[in-house]
């Protein structure tokens, strides 16, 4: 009580309140702003490498071997010569990887006039392995069954056009992603905001289920559903349907972001006076006509969110796309797996890191670019609104058309979103059990995720809602009006990117910080501080000053008028932004391999369960588990924040 | 040429009735008003009728064609919002000429009509502006520009003037009177003051909790009303309660509290009758001295309305009645005077005591 009352006497201070508003901004400013784009200095410090590494006309190899399981293990070694037949000398080794699961590694500059041979050591205790020999040929020869360690066929790529493909796929997907939501997602956000239908809330709660559930499962559940997949992973009701990487990668995106999609649209759509539209319907105009020249444009600001909110999930998704494009067999990547694939083997071959910087730029960069687009096309681009067409609208206003449109977002919530978000309990529930790896490592990554989450979440509600009140309630609108455009930032930019940029900031400005923990921590942090920003900000501009003005006259500290006034009208603001942050983190696959590859989260776990180890049984059940779990996390979160009432 | 019927409407939202067997017939031309206190089901009617919401039982007949199925796009009717619901994306000419638009009408058709209307309000002017840079008058005349560039003949109007400031309330429902005389068309209004009801309506329509009261001619209602709920709701009356204690040829002598006694007109009640004795604030006379048919009381309140004074005199039968006296009448009471409250016979009107208690039928909800 009596510390309520200091902190109370000490913010009804000024220059105690200043303080504290430049703490937020500058904690904004280090922990969230500043790490997320600090990659994009390195246009300006190392040129010069990218240029050199990635740009010229240099390859890339890739390199996968068999794994060396004996104990007496010490290290792998890549080896690399012009010559063929070589001998492993110490000119010869590129680098050492001293963990024998990783059995993938990439090796950059690459001349494409020279042919390149490859090998791989095994460093053991007592003697030295070493493997079959590869070339940049492109001829390569099964090895006699005489070699303990079996190098694979090489892939050889451009560099830098391997970048762009992968970029260019990311930005593609999400694209068609983001507008399959919205032609799917409109007739649902009206569905839900304009009808009355039995079964309405049962639909309302069905809709937010896939975010609960993170994206690595996810993704394991709906490949196992469209996929085509060997046998052992054809549970009964697996549709076996799509083998293009592409367009499962698709369905996959729209699964996570659909829901983002309805709800902002839902969100629009209930702040339009219904008015408007019955007003057009008493011109003359059909129901169809009605939406199209009044409510479509009276959208526009609030459908920037939707549009942007999609593409940036699908832009910046890896856990589930890497687990679902590992089901599938494919090596396809989009721009984030491959930055997490990169940032994994360049823990041993430092120099991936110069083209890893380059993609993180451009797909920050791009992202930021489409922001701006976006924002200029939606609100400046003319709909054709002057034209009408009275008799097929009016068709399509009455009678069998708008049930069809009914039928076809019901039927598209339930087998495009609903069922391959929870198909895999089919799979678990029908598949052999086996256990190939031990349930440890997946309950101490557990453990790390929800310590993260939690940890994160705290310093996301502690920081967050002083800066939403800044923003909303500060004394200038102008300072409100910058932070309001720069806490987007971290929500459009990539996590993976983020993830690079984040962990480069840290262990190059402060190498003191940077342990495993603490980085994902920090990383999690900046992607997630946004969500809690926004969703208070926006339930603070909804509610009128005035009862902080009344309470104010009445006597009340700033404090006080904080937490007995403000807090319990936003309150459920609060709540939802803590959830978000909570699932958003917990689910998070692309920033925590791009910041460190030793951290090992539940979702990293399952992906290093089915993209290395085949172990799809236990991974069915980890992402089973990690639903149930996040499931109950979200229940108690509603719990606490009920009771803290 | 529309006339509209409404045959045994119900409406019912859940368990809640909103309105229950109403039956009204809006003859050609006519200016209707629903008039009734908020929430007894006067909005529900008009959206009823224009098809924006349907009606659980009952028919609705618009020009003697059922409207069952008929979507409010093709009722052909014009609609006046209480919040005006301008479309805040489009100028005042966009607005008006929404309606031709939407029916495809060739440009020079629409150009005419749009003219027309703007020209009709005065609206010209303004047409480049858009809603936010208007008042609220004029912001509703363009919704009405709106609603009769549809060219319907039949205009509903949902408490059209009651997000107005007074002033220009006032203005906008003679404005509303003459537009609907001068293109002849059938107007729906629905309002809860009972003076904008008054000066507009050829016919009001008196509701209350979801069932029509009297349907009668403003004078009428006003002068000879049915009930004791619209002598209440619609002007001022005073109540009295009292019994009838003689009966002759040409009086009768009703007894209220405190055995004070007034008489009325001989009507149809018979001796020992329970009756409410009603009466305007404008129809009392105040004197000071002694008169026939009068009641002593003292002056509890002065109020100066501008054009008259409101006397607040509390009578020895412990009745409270209210008392206008135009400004330009000399002679001026003072608090706590004593003073003679005239019953004129011919201005008393005689209610049945009802059943449930006067308080129960006078109240608004």
């Amino acid at each position: 009580m009596k510390l309520t009352k200091k902190l109370s006497d000490l913010f009804a201070k000024r220059s105690a309140r200043r303080g504290w508003n430049a703490f937020i901004i500058f904690f904004f400013a280090l922990f969230v702003l500043l790490p997320t784009i600090y990659v994009l200095s390195y246009i300006v410090t190392d040129w010069g490498v990218i240029s050199t590494d990635v740009l010229s006309d240099t390859n890339s190899v890739d390199l996968s071997w068999s794994e060396y399981t004996e104990a007496d293990f010490l290290e792998y070694e890549v080896h690399k010569s012009t010559v063929s037949n070589f001998n492993l000398t110490e000119t010869t080794l590129a680098f050492e990887i001293d963990n024998n699961k990783t059995t993938h590694t990439v090796l950059m500059g690459l001349s494409p006039s020279t042919i390149y041979y490859f090998k791989i050591g095994v460093n053991t205790s007592s003697r030295i392995i070493h493997s079959n020999e590869v070339n940049t040929t492109g001829y390569y020869e099964t090895p006699p069954p005489s070699f303990e360690i079996i190098l694979y066929e090489p892939i050889v790529t451009k560099t830098e056009s391997l970048i762009y493909h992968c970029l260019w796929i990311s930005f593609e997907i999400a694209a068609i992603v983001t507008i399959i939501d919205f032609i799917a997602g409109l007739p649902m956000a009206w569905m839900l905001v304009r009808k009355e239908f039995r079964g309405k809330r049962f639909f309302d709660t069905f809709l937010d289920m896939p975010l609960a559930v993170p994206t690595a499962a996810l993704g394991f559940s709906t490949a196992l559903f469209w996929a085509v997949t060997p046998g052992i992973l054809s549970p009964p009701g697996s549709l076996n349907l799509l083998s293009s990487p592409m367009l499962l990668i698709i369905v996959l995106h729209i699964v996570f972001s659909y829901p983002y999609m309805v709800r902002s649209l839902a969100a629009i759509l209930q702040e339009i006076d219904i008015n408007y539209e019955i007003a057009g319907e008493t011109c003359g105009a059909s129901r169809l006509t009605a939406a199209r020249t009044i409510t479509l444009p009276l959208f526009r600001a609030g459908l920037v969110t939707g549009i942007i909110l999609c593409f940036a999930r699908s832009l910046s998704e890896t856990g589930g796309t890497m687990v679902a494009l590992a089901t599938l067999g494919s090596m396809e990547k989009t721009g984030p797996v491959l930055i997490g694939t990169w940032k994994h083997v360049a823990k041993y071959n430092p120099n991936l890191v110069p083209a890893l910087a380059f993609t993180s730029i451009v797909l920050i960069l791009l992202a930021l670019v489409l922001l701006v687009m976006v924002k200029i096309i939606v609100t400046k681009v003319k709909l054709p609104l002057k034209k009408v067409w009275p008799r097929p609208e009016k068709f399509l206003s009455k009678g069998l058309p708008p049930k069809l449109g009914n039928l076809f977002t019901f039927i598209f919530l339930l087998f495009i979103v609903l069922i391959p978000s929870f198909f895999i309990f089919s799979y678990v529930a029908t598949a052999e059990p086996a256990t190939e790896i031990g349930w440890g490592g997946f309950w101490s990554s557990l453990y790390y995720s929800f310590l993260v989450a939690t940890i994160i979440t705290v310093i996301d509600l502690a920081l967050g809602i002083p800066m939403a009140i800044l923003i909303v309630r500060g004394k200038s609108k102008k300072l409100g009006h910058v932070l309001d455009t720069l806490i987007n930032v971290p929500l459009i930019v990539p996590t993976a990117a983020l993830g690079f940029s984040l962990g480069l900031f840290w262990s190059t400005q402060f190498s003191f910080l940077s342990s495993p923990l603490l980085l994902i921590i920090f990383a999690h942090v900046a992607f997630t501080y946004p969500l809690v920003v926004r969703n208070v900000a926006g339930a603070l501009e909804e509610t009128d000053v005035v009862y902080e003005e009344t309470a104010r006259t009445l006597g009340a500290k700033p404090i006080q008028v904080f937490r007995k006034v403000m807090l319990p009208m936003i309150r459920p603001s609060i709540l939802a932004g803590a959830i978000m942050a909570f699932t958003r983190s917990l689910g998070e696959t692309g920033a925590t391999l791009a910041v460190s590859p030793e951290a090992i989260t539940a979702p990293v776990y399952i992906v290093r369960l089915i993209k290395d180890h085949q172990a799809y049984y236990q991974a069915g059940l980890a992402c089973i588990i990690l639903i149930a779990v996040s499931y109950c996390a979200m229940l108690l979160l509603r719990y606490i924040t009920k009771k803290a009432r | 040429m529309p006339e509209v019927e409404l045959r045994n409407i119900t409406k019912r939202f859940g368990k809640i009735t909103a309105v229950e067997d109403i039956n009204v017939k809006v003859k050609d031309k006519e200016y209707v008003t629903i008039l009734g206190p908020s929430g007894c089901g006067k909005t529900t009617l008009v959206k009823v009728i224009s098809g924006i919401w349907d009606a659980t039982e009952g028919e609705v007949f618009i020009d003697g064609k059922r409207m069952e199925g008929i979507p409010t796009y093709e009722r052909d009717l014009g609609y006046v919002f209480q919040n005006i619901a301008l479309f805040p994306h489009l100028n005042v000419w966009d607005n008006v000429t929404y309606s031709p638009r939407v029916k495809d009408l060739e440009m020079e058709k629409l150009e005419r009509i749009g003219n027309e209307m703007l020209d009709l309000l005065n609206l010209l002017k303004i047409k480049a502006f858009f809603p936010n840079e208007l008042s609220g008058g004029m912001q509703q005349k363009t919704a009405l520009g709106r609603a009769l560039s549809t060219n319907a003949k039949l205009l509903l109007l949902d408490e059209p003037l009651s997000a107005l400031d007074t002033r220009v309330r006032l203005e906008l429902r003679y404005e509303l009177r003459r537009l609907v005389k001068d293109l002849g068309l059938t107007a729906i209004h629905v309002t809860h003051d009972q003076e904008e009801a008054m000066s507009v309506s050829d016919r009001i329509v008196v509701m209350k909790k979801g069932r029509i009261v009297e349907i009668d001619s403003p004078e009428n209602l006003y002068k000879h009303p049915k009930t004791l709920f619209t002598a209440n709701f619609v002007g001022e009356s005073n109540f009295i309660e009292g019994r009838i204690v003689k009966v002759d040829e040409e009086i009768g002598d009703v007894e209220i509290r405190n055995k004070l006694h007034i008489t009325i007109r001989r009507n149809g009640f018979k001796r020992g009758d329970g009756v409410v004795l009603v009466v305007r604030p404008e129809n009392l006379i105040l004197q000071s001295e002694e008169a026939a048919n009068s009641i002593e009381g003292v002056i509890t309140k002065i109020t100066f309305m501008g054009a008259y004074f409101r006397y607040h005199v509390k009578l020895k039968s412990d009745d409270t009645v209210m008392v206008d006296i135009p400004t330009i009448y000399k002679k001026r009471f003072n608090k706590n005077d004593k003073v003679m409250v005239v019953f004129r016979r011919e201005n008393l009107l005689v209610y049945a005591k009802p059943y449930e208690g006067l308080m129960e039928v006078l109240k608004l909800e």
